[in-house]
């Protein structure tokens, strides 16, 4: 498996919601993320009244700059940007320390025959 | 009470009377004896003038207005003496040579804020925009709209894998012209082919296929390997490409090689376009602008917001004389009417 995957959730605050989408980035060693450079901005699909989800696929690995060496531990930066009643809102910035290689043995670990990670599990969400 | 014909809905439009003279209409919140049309042309220049405002019927007044053909546009606000009525602080638009559409707008339902139906109603009638091709990220928000109150027409949002087919199938039945594709905020290549089903669709009801144009995902490389495999179905590059100079040129390059690829010009300044229509020919642009996601003042915002150097009102008016009349009335309107198979007619008729 050559990227991580995530999944975060939004629960909508009010029934005038009308889309929300998450923007994320990947930055190594606490760094702050170019967010100009690196920014993936993905739509949140509604799984259930209320409830948005999405799985984001990210690096297995980024390069520090300082280094130049493939780091497996980075932080994920994310917000959601929230249209409402035709208004766009955005919420605070999350930063998530993450350790892909952690992750990876987890999942190994628990679910050897675990299928692979593919758009038809994105679509059973939907 | 004088009979005439209204051409255009809104506050404001044309009005037809019974010797075939076009009148200025006003259907606004104003009334009385003492309303009166304050006025310039293309883009208030001097002289401005004043005519009286003439009722025709309940909530009706209009006026006539000299050398209308002289000029592009009429740039206009209402007073009864009292009060102005000024769209909000926009001003009214109405273009003198065509009916314009706006081939790229957003609407996100009922709501009060700048993508709601009220900034997109006062941000069109600033720009003289009388009808428009909408989407939106949820396509049940546009469900929960008067459509027909704007002359919006939606497109269908798809994201390959999680859209039924069947109700892209059931949209398209039911009053959407055409598919929006987003390859950059939805997380897939412009030429996968799991958009080939719903392409196929397209296909079968003979409408358009708009695709978002941007560096990566939705890079014109890849819509045009998109188009390449449906060469029946129009494309729509929106934005032509929403990045630098080079992605542009690369965009029209596809365009001129690729007989069902078609260039939207929103953020593009009028120079741009102008060069934009000299490349693939007046017949392969159509004018977009994204409204209204600035807002009320989309058209007119200042500082300006395309490209921190133009307002779309003030780079229209370049842009429609540069253009001509006959390229302009393709470029503001009937290449739209024609790719989403609306009413052909570039006055009166939008639908």
């Amino acid at each position: 498996m050559n990227y991580h995957v995530v999944d975060k959730e939004y629960r909508d605050f009010a029934d005038d919601i009308e889309a929300v989408s998450i923007h994320y980035a990947c930055a190594p060693g606490g760094a702050e993320p170019d967010w100009d450079k690196d920014r993936v901005t993905r739509f949140m699909p509604l799984v259930e009244p209320g409830v948005r989800r999405l799985r984001l696929k990210l690096p297995a690995q980024l390069v520090d700059p300082q280094s130049g060496l493939p780091v497996s531990a980075y932080t994920l930066s994310y917000y959601f940007e929230v249209w409402r009643g035709g208004d766009r809102q955005y919420s605070q910035i999350y930063n998530e320390a993450l350790d892909t290689r952690a992750q990876a043995a987890r999942v190994r670990a628990a679910a050897s025959a675990a299928r692979p990670r593919s758009r038809k599990r994105s679509r059973e969400i939907q | 009470m004088r009979r005439g014909s209204e051409l255009v809905a809104g506050a404001l439009g044309w009005w037809q009377d019974e010797t075939g003279a076009r009148c200025v209409a006003y259907r606004g919140p104003l009334e009385g004896a003492n309303l009166r049309l304050h006025y310039g042309f293309d883009g208030w220049r001097e002289p401005i003038h004043e005519t009286r405002l003439e009722s025709v019927g309940p909530g009706l007044a209009v006026a006539q207005v000299p050398e209308l053909d002289a000029h592009l546009a009429l740039d206009c606000a209402v007073t009864d003496g009292e009060r102005w009525d000024n769209n909000g602080g926009v001003d009214y638009r109405l273009w003198t040579g065509f009916d314009a559409l706006d081939a790229h707008m957003h609407l996100s339902g009922p709501g009060t804020g700048a993508l709601g139906m009220r900034s997109l109603a006062i941000a069109m009638a600033s720009a003289g925009m009388v009808c428009g091709i909408s989407s939106w990220l949820d396509n049940r928000a546009l469900d929960r709209v008067d459509r027909a109150a704007l002359r919006i027409f939606p497109l269908v949002w798809v994201r390959p894998g999680d859209t039924e087919l069947e109700e892209v199938r059931g949209r398209l039945e039911t009053g959407a012209v055409g598919l929006k594709l987003h390859p950059t905020v939805d997380g897939y290549p412009a030429h996968d082919s799991a958009l080939d089903p719903y392409i196929a669709i397209a296909e079968e009801k003979r409408c358009p296929v708009a695709c978002h144009s941007a560096p990566g995902e939705a890079d014109p490389d890849n819509i045009r390997r998109l188009a390449e495999r449906f060469p029946a179905v129009p494309f729509i590059l929106y934005h032509t490409y929403l990045g630098p100079h080079e992605g542009r040129r690369r965009a029209a390059a596809h365009v001129r090689e690729q007989s069902n690829l078609h260039l939207e010009t929103s953020w593009c300044r009028a120079d741009v376009v102008i060069r934009l229509v000299g490349e693939v020919g007046a017949g392969r642009v159509l004018f977009g602008s994204d409204a209204s996601i600035d807002g009320p003042t989309h058209y007119d915002r200042h500082p300006p917001n395309v490209e921190g150097r133009e307002t779309y009102n003030a780079g229209l008016l370049t842009l429609v004389e540069a253009l001509g009349p006959d390229a302009a009335r393709a470029v503001m309107g009937d290449n739209a009417r024609r790719l989403f198979r609306l009413n052909g007619n570039s006055r009166g008729n939008s639908r």
